[in-house]
């Protein structure tokens, strides 16, 4: 992500901001909804964190990658909100499913039940690693777990991936 | 499994946000705390502060090297210490005229 656009988001350019917001908004959704299996909490803490993180955007020295500071308000806002529902939800299914009611190809129902047998923190560290490219260093300064958790986590993750792999091919 | 398998099925679940107004709700919320802090012509704890250290000083001087208190300095520090109110008073009229305004430009 390019400095002018950050630059241009601290002057209050709407254009800059809405890309700001749309480059990441799915990805943050994505794990947000992961963690939480409900779209409208999902869509809230998504937006509240974006609202934190653009309010204080004038205070960003661009010491770290801004995609990390947000990625870590987003994870930490999901926490907050599992800690005042001070349940602990299961698995709920159908909220995932209802976001996907045209996609009935078969493909995608196999990649979908793959995506459901990882766990949230799983989710995260492996959306993070892979298609935001963020280092073991900086996706243990968004969730604030070591590095060694980290790596056992990715290492999980990729194990299931893996495997579904070898239980789809003949 | 090839990382870029990995990368194409991550990318091919990503959620998609159902609200319309995601973006504007955001932007909405960022101006309006742009226009409170703008509601404030003077920081109320930094004036007190300062004037709280200008009428100490007066007083210092006043004590240690004219070493007395003289009626005209009494009420020079009086004034002093009271004046941040007069800033209050200004803040006060301002937020009034802003508020006005914007309450207009929504009625109409």
């Amino acid at each position: 992500m390019s400095k002018e656009l950050i630059e241009k988001a601290k002057d209050g350019n709407i254009q800059a901001l809405n890309e700001l917001i749309d480059n990441h908004k799915e990805l943050a959704y994505s794990i947000a909804l992961k963690h939480l299996k409900n779209k409208n909490d999902a869509e809230d803490v998504v937006q509240n964190s974006f609202i934190i993180v653009l309010k204080s955007i004038k205070k960003f020295r661009n010491e770290s990658k801004f995609s990390t500071w947000l990625y870590r308000i987003i994870y930490h806002e999901c926490l907050k909100e599992l800690k005042s529902r001070n349940t602990i939800i299961e698995y709920i299914p159908q909220f995932i499913e209802a976001e996907n009611e045209e996609t009935y190809i078969e493909e995608e129902i196999n990649i979908q039940s793959l995506l459901k047998t990882l766990k949230p923190n799983e989710y995260s560290v492996i959306t993070l690693f892979y298609l935001e490219e963020k280092s073991i260093e900086e996706i243990a300064k968004i969730t604030s777990l070591s590095k060694v958790n980290i790596k056992v986590l990715l290492h999980r993750a990729r194990h299931k991936m893996k495997q579904f792999d070898k239980d789809k091919s003949p | 499994m090839k990382e870029e398998t990995i990368k194409d099925i991550l990318s091919k679940d990503l959620k998609k946000i159902s609200k319309e107004d995601f973006n504007e709700k955001i932007i909405q919320q960022l101006n309006l705390s742009r226009k409170k802090e703008k509601l404030i012509l003077y920081d109320q704890s930094s004036i007190i502060k300062i004037f709280l250290i200008i009428s100490l000083f007066i007083l210092v001087i006043n004590l240690k090297i004219i070493e007395e208190l003289q009626q005209t300095s009494i009420i020079i520090g009086l004034l002093i210490c009271i004046s941040p109110l007069f800033f209050m008073v200004f803040n006060k009229i301002y937020q009034f005229t802003i508020q006005n305004s914007q309450s207009n430009e929504n009625f109409i």
